[in-house]
C-alpha cells in the first residue's frame, strides 16, 4: 500500500508547486487545494493503514482474534485539516475574485509592487519596464492599455477610499 | 483549578455576542473592552497564582494526558498570556478612536475577539496538533482584519499573505504526522519524554522532520530567509490592530520556537536546529535593520523593525543549544524578557505612528514635520519608546539585550554579539530618522488636526510599563529565569502534565459487558 500511496502524494505535491508557480490567481488557489489533499494522504499513509485494519470501536462481543486496529488519531488530524484548508480556498477565492475586479486581472506579475504604492507618479514607468524586462519579446500593446494601476489619471491604491465607491464586501 | 479554558471561552463567547449586536457601534465597544479587560485581570491573578504554586493543567475530554488534550499554564504560557490580553484591552480601547462604522459593519470587533481567540490558545495549549489549529484560527481571524474595507492594495496584500501562509500551514502539518510517525506522540509533555530516548536513526528522522516545523515557526515570526512577507503585509493593516498585530503575531512564532525547539525536541542532534537559528538570527537582524533604515514611510520602516527585533529573540533561542546550563538559562530568559519588550513598544510605537497620521494626516516622513510644537507629550511618548527599542538604558530594551549579550559572552558567541550590538547602533539611527524628520522641523501642513487626546491614554499606559520594566528590572528578571528554568528541564512540566487523574472511566470489554447486562 505505500508505494502507490506515496506516488499519488509525490504527483500531488508537483502538480501543487507547478500549479502555485503559475502566473494565475485561480491556479494558485487550486495549488493550494492539490497541497491540502496530498498532506491528507501523507496523515493516511502515517496512520499506518493497511488492507485488514478495522475502525478503532471497542468490540461489544468477544472475539477469538484480537482485530488490528486502526490509529484513530490521524484521521482525526485530516478532518480538521480538510475543514481549515476549505475554509483558508474559499476566501482565497473570494480575495482572488475580488483581485479581478479591481485590477482587470488575474496576473500577479501585472500587479503593482510596493514601490508603486509610495511612488505613485513613477508607478506607471516602473510598471511598464517591469513588464518589458519579463517579456521582452512579447507584443508591445498587450495588457496595460486598459489597466487600471497604469492609467495616468488613476489615484494610488494606497488612497484610494473603497468607500467612496460604495464598495466593501458585497 | 480547572478552568484554564476560560482565555478561550472569554473571547470566544464575547465574538459571538459582538456578532450578533452588530450595528449597535458604541455598545460593542464597551462590551470588547469590559470581556478583554476582565480576562486580564483574571490572567494577571493567574500569573502570580502560577508563580507561587506551580504548573497548572487542565485536561480536555476527560482522558488522561498523552491521549486527551491538555492545556498547561506554566510561567511562559501565563506571561504571555498576561501580555496577550493587556495588550489587547489597550489596542481595543485605542479603537475607540480609529475604527470607522463601516469597518465596525464588517465586524471589526468579532475578528478582533477571534484574533485574541486563536493567539491566547497558541500559548496555552500542550499539543502540537492543536497549536496547528490555534495558529489557522488566529490566521482567520488576521484575514479578516487585514482586508476589512477591502481597498485595491488592501485586497492584493492579503492574498499574498493568505497564499504564504497557507504554504506554512501545509508544511506544519506534515511536520506534525512525520513526527507523530515517528514518536507516536504529539502532546508536548510526552513529545519531551519519548524525544528524550531516542537515538541514532530514529533521533535523525525527528531532527530532519522538526525542521519542517522550524520553517513554520520561523515563517510566523519572519525570521530570514521568510521576512520579505511582512513589510508588505503590515503596513496595510488597519491603524489601531497594527498594534497588535505588530506586538503579537510575529511573537506567537517566536513562542512556538521556544516552546517546541527549546523544551519539546529532546533527541540527540537536537542542536542542529537551535545552531540554525542562531546563523539566521544574525542575518534577520541585521537585513531588518538596513531594511528599516532606507524607508521614508513611518510603517514601513517600523515594519522592518519588527523583523530586526525577532532577530534577537531568536539569537537566544538559538544560544539554547549551549552546552552550559548557565548559558542557556541566560538566553532563554533574555528571550522571553525580549518579546515581553518587544510587545509594548514596537505595539506601541505602530499606536504612535496613528497618532502621528492623524494630526499630520501622513506617515511619509518628508511630508512630516514639527510634531514636537503641536504635541510636546507625543513627542515624549516616542522618545521613550523609540529609546527603548534601541536598547538605552535605564528603559526596558537595555535590560533584555543585556541579558541577551551576556549570555552571547559567557556561550563565546562573540560574532553574534558584534552583530546584535551594531545592529543596536542602526536601530537608534533610524529610529533618529523619524524623530528628526517627523518631530522636528516646521509644520508645514494646513490639514485640520483630528481629535487624538483620547488615544494617548493606551499609549501612556505602555509607556509607563516600559519605564517600569527598565527601572525596577529585578523582579522581572527573576520572573523570567524562573519561566526558563521550567521551559530548559521540563521535569515539572511533565510531571505536571502526566499526573493528571483521568476522568472518564476507561472502556474495557468487561465494563461493556456490564453496562449492557441487566441488573
Amino acid at each position: 500500500m505505500e508505494l502507490p500511496m506515496a506516488l499519488a502524494i509525490a504527483i500531488l505535491y508537483a502538480t501543487g508547486t507547478y500549479m502555485i508557480l503559475r502566473p494565475n490567481l485561480l491556479r494558485i488557489v487550486m495549488g493550494f487545494g492539490l497541497y491540502s489533499n496530498a498532506t491528507n494522504l501523507l496523515m493516511i499513509a502515517v496512520g499506518g493503514y493497511t488492507k485488514d485494519s478495522l475502525a478503532p470501536f471497542v468490540p461489544t462481543s468477544d472475539q477469538a482474534v484480537k482485530p488490528v486496529l486502526m490509529d484513530p488519531l490521524p484521521p482525526d488530524i485530516i478532518l480538521t485539516a480538510i475543514v481549515i484548508s476549505f475554509a483558508v480556498g474559499a476566501l482565497m477565492l473570494i480575495i482572488a475574485y475580488q483581485l479581478y475586479k479591481d485590477y482587470g486581472t488575474d496576473n500577479p506579475e501585472y500587479l503593482p509592487v510596493e514601490d508603486d504604492f509610495i511612488h505613485p507618479e513613477i508607478a506607471i514607468d516602473t510598471a511598464v519596464a517591469r513588464h518589458k524586462r519579463r517579456h521582452p519579446h512579447e507584443d508591445e500593446k498587450v495588457h496595460y492599455a486598459e489597466h487600471p494601476i497604469v492609467h495616468p489619471d488613476s489615484v494610488s491604491p494606497l488612497t484610494h477610499d473603497a468607500e467612496q465607491e460604495g464598495r466593501g464586501f458585497e | 483549578m480547572n478552568n484554564l479554558i476560560l482565555p478561550l471561552l472569554v473571547p470566544f463567547l464575547t465574538m459571538l455576542i459582538l456578532a450578533l449586536l452588530n450595528g449597535y457601534y458604541r455598545l460593542e465597544k464597551i462590551i470588547a473592552v469590559l470581556s478583554t479587560a476582565g480576562l486580564t485581570a483574571w490572567v494577571s491573578w493567574l500569573l502570580f497564582y502560577v508563580d507561587a504554586n506551580g504548573i497548572q493543567v487542565t485536561i480536555i475530554g476527560g482522558w488522561a494526558a498523552p491521549w486527551g488534550i491538555a492545556f498547561v499554564a506554566d510561567r511562559l504560557a501565563v506571561i504571555m498570556l498576561a501580555l496577550s490580553t493587556s495588550l489587547a484591552t489597550l489596542v481595543q480601547l485605542y479603537s475607540f478612536w480609529t475604527v470607522t462604522e463601516t469597518q465596525q459593519k464588517y465586524f471589526f470587533y468579532p475578528l478582533m475577539q477571534g484574533m485574541l481567540l486563536g493567539v491566547n490558545w497558541a500559548f496555552i495549549t500542550g499539543d502540537v496538533f492543536n497549536l496547528f489549529v490555534a495558529y489557522e484560527v488566529m490566521l482567520m481571524a488576521s484575514y479578516g482584519l487585514m482586508i476589512i474595507g477591502a481597498s485595491p492594495a488592501q485586497v492584493q496584500q492579503t492574498f499574498k499573505y493568505i497564499a504564504i501562509n497557507s504554504i506554512g500551514s501545509t508544511f506544519f502539518v506534515v511536520g506534525c504526522g512525520v513526527i507523530y510517525s515517528t514518536t507516536g506522540t504529539l502532546n508536548m509533555a510526552d513529545l519531551a519524554v519519548r524525544t528524550a530516548q531516542l537515538t541514532g536513526s530514529q533521533a535523525a528522522i525527528v531532527t530532519a522532520s522538526s525542521m519542517l516545523l522550524l520553517t513554520v515557526f520561523a515563517l510566523k515570526a519572519a525570521t530570514f530567509p521568510l521576512i520579505y512577507w511582512l513589510p508588505d503585509a503590515y503596513p496595510i493593516v488597519p491603524t489601531g490592530v497594527n498594534g497588535y498585530f505588530a506586538g503579537i503575531l510575529t511573537k506567537v512564532g517566536v513562542y512556538s520556537l521556544l516552546r517546541v525547539f527549546v523544551m519539546c525536541f529532546q533527541q540527540d542532534g537536537r542542536e542542529l536546529a537551535l545552531d540554525v537559528l542562531l546563523v539566521l538570527s544574525g542575518f534577520t537582524m541585521l537585513l531588518g535593520v538596513l531594511g528599516a533604515m532606507c524607508q521614508w514611510d513611518i510603517r514601513h520602516l517600523l515594519s522592518w523593525h519588527i523583523i530586526s527585533q525577532v532577530g534577537y529573540m531568536v539569537m537566544g533561542i538559538g544560544l539554547a543549544g549551549h552546552v552550559d546550563t548557565r548559558v542557556v538559562e541566560l538566553a532563554v530568559a533574555g528571550t522571553i524578557l525580549h518579546i515581553a519588550h518587544n510587545i509594548i513598544v514596537k505595539s506601541n510605537l505602530f499606536l504612535i505612528s496613528g497618532i502621528i497620521e492623524r494630526i499630520s494626516g501622513s506617515q511619509q516622513l518628508k511630508e512630516l514635520g514639527g510634531i514636537i510644537d503641536l504635541t510636546p507629550g507625543l513627542a515624549g511618548f516616542f522618545l521613550i519608546a523609540s529609546l527603548s527599542l534601541a536598547g538605552m538604558p535605564p528603559l526596558s530594551g537595555f535590560l533584555s539585550k543585556l541579558v541577551l549579550t551576556q549570555a552571547g559572552l559567557a556561550g563565546e558567541s562573540y560574532l553574534i554579539v558584534t552583530i546584535a550590538v551594531i545592529t543596536s547602533f542602526f536601530t537608534l539611527y533610524s529610529m533618529t530618522k523619524i524623530w528628526s524628520y517627523a518631530f522636528w522641523g516646521e509644520h508645514t501642513k494646513n490639514k485640520p488636526i483630528l481629535s487624538y487626546r483620547g488615544m494617548m491614554l493606551p499609549t501612556a499606559a505602555l509607556v509607563i510599563f516600559t519605564l517600569f520594566m527598565g527601572a525596577w528590572a529585578q523582579p522581572f528578571l527573576d520572573l523570567a529565569k524562573r519561566a526558563a528554568s521550567t521551559i530548559i528541564k521540563p521535569d515539572d512540566y511533565i510531571q505536571a502534565v502526566m499526573s493528571v487523574k483521568q476522568i472518564r472511566k476507561s472502556l474495557h470489554h468487561t465494563d461493556v459487558a456490564e453496562s449492557t447486562a441487566p441488573h
